[in-house]
């Protein structure tokens, strides 16, 4: 496979256990413009109980900006913690046409499978996928995604 | 009657004060009760981290922990009920998540059966079930709590609560140290000097804890009773590594194994991701995957909401 971009300096943020409720997504995202945090992917989980999981990725160099703004919204919007991964990697293949999507996601993935690698977040757009890995096997995801 | 119970995770022990010593922290597990029975039958649908483990609710330590305190308050043919777990605690891993559960069994044994008793009863039957009162007693009241436990009489002082530039990084890996093998790998006897220097540790530490000394927490959370056998249960030297390096680490104030481990933890001041990105390093360096929590002294322990 080709077109594939690796970012190891990137953070895996998760908003545990944030109240399902309108106008939640926008408290958090409006607390994390107004500290200028650049996101780079949102993802948000299906819970029930009325709570669920809202995680997105940032640029490891605003690491500090984000602890102190993401645990005093943690706090306002009544999550029940801010957890944050620093040791992942992201990994992003390009798509060049639409036709060829559903053949390249089947290839990454099992390529992915077959090296036994656990996949924390996938995220696809009409250019391109996207998966979050940790970084213990980077070197593996690039290996077998080089030779798939 | 409906309860929403939000319920704190800890930290126990801090270096010198095994099985004495813990922390409330601002990680919560939710606890809503859906419905009563009349008989003693038990639903729980578990959410978030114990979803696979936590099923049966035979073995529930909720439903368990209920049960052993209608047993010790002698009520007679106690009610059922359903709860729904929202679980953020990390199971298994020495941030009290065990202890959570405890804490509700009880308040939910004392609610149902309408028996209205004190603070210091309801620690009591927490501390015999869970066998130490270190993770128990913050979780229930709140922030910083010294507690000595005799194995029928709880005696617990609370401090007061780090101050709000203080925080807590809690690094969590993604494998688990059993807490019998916690247990085992301690020595059955200490040498003499190394229980005086826990007892003159651990008291600095209370003190300056007390006084806000907060320059002593690091001399203050020094130990030699169990940390550097339980260092030895993390792969490779990433234990030794942790006590070694992050304690010398300019942004760290004290360091400590939470609980019985394997999660670290690191009081910090100011800005703190060089400190939170080298404890995860650590890990990875050990071939395990990691996350971290910042956190604050929870001051308020388990809220009930009814």
């Amino acid at each position: 496979m080709q077109n594939i971009k690796f970012n190891q300096d990137c953070v895996h943020v998760v908003f545990l256990g944030v109240p399902n409720v309108p106008g939640i997504a926008a408290e958090i995202f409006n607390g994390l413009s107004e500290h200028s945090i650049e996101i780079l992917m949102i993802t948000q989980n299906t819970m029930r109980g009325g709570r669920s999981d809202l995680a997105f990725l940032a640029n490891k160099s605003q690491l500090d900006e984000l602890m102190s703004s993401c645990r005093k919204i943690s706090e306002s919007v009544g999550a029940q913690g801010v957890s944050f991964a620093t040791e992942v990697a992201a990994i992003n293949i390009a798509l060049a046409n639409t036709s060829e999507a559903a053949k390249i996601l089947a290839k990454t993935f099992n390529a992915l499978a077959n090296a036994g690698i656990n996949l924390e977040i996938i995220n696809s757009s009409f250019e391109s996928i996207n998966c979050i890995i940790s970084a213990t096997d980077s070197q593996k995801a690039l290996d077998a995604l080089r030779n798939a | 009657m409906r309860i929403v119970l939000k319920v704190p995770a800890t930290t126990a022990n801090l270096g010198s004060g095994f099985d004495t010593l813990g922390m409330a922290l601002s990680l919560y597990n939710i606890f809503t009760l859906k419905e009563i029975f009349d008989e003693a039958r038990f639903s729980c649908e578990v959410i978030g981290e114990g979803m696979d483990e936590l099923r049966d609710s035979d073995s529930n330590m909720i439903v368990k922990s209920y049960k052993r305190a209608c047993e010790e308050w002698r009520v007679n043919n106690p009610k059922g009920f359903a709860l729904e777990s929202c679980n953020a605690v990390p199971l298994n891993r020495g941030l009290g998540s065990s202890s959570t559960a405890v804490v509700a069994g009880v308040v939910l044994a004392n609610l149902i059966c309408d028996l209205n008793k004190p603070e210091a009863e309801l620690l009591r039957v927490m501390t015999l079930i869970e066998g130490h009162p270190d993770n128990v007693v913050p979780c229930f009241i709140g922030g910083m709590t010294v507690s000595c436990w005799d194995g029928e009489s709880l005696r617990y002082v609370r401090l007061p609560a780090l101050p709000e530039d203080l925080n807590v990084i809690a690094a969590v890996p993604d494998f688990q140290v059993h807490t019998e093998d916690a247990r085992k790998i301690l020595p059955e006897s200490v040498p003499f000097r190394d229980a005086v220097f826990n007892v003159s540790h651990a008291s600095i530490l209370c003190a300056a804890w007390a006084m806000g000394r907060w320059d002593l927490l690091r001399v203050g959370m020094e130990d030699r009773l169990h940390q550097p056998h339980r260092a030895k249960l993390f792969p490779g030297e990433t234990g030794e590594k942790f006590l070694r390096e992050i304690a010398n680490h300019p942004d760290c104030v004290a360091t400590a194994i939470s609980g019985s481990g394997p999660t670290m933890i690191a009081i910090v001041h100011g800005k703190s991701g060089k400190l939170a990105s080298a404890m995860c390093k650590i890990f990875t360096e050990g071939n395990a995957a990691s996350h971290f929590f910042v956190l604050n002294c929870a001051p308020s322990g388990t809220v009930i909401e009814r």
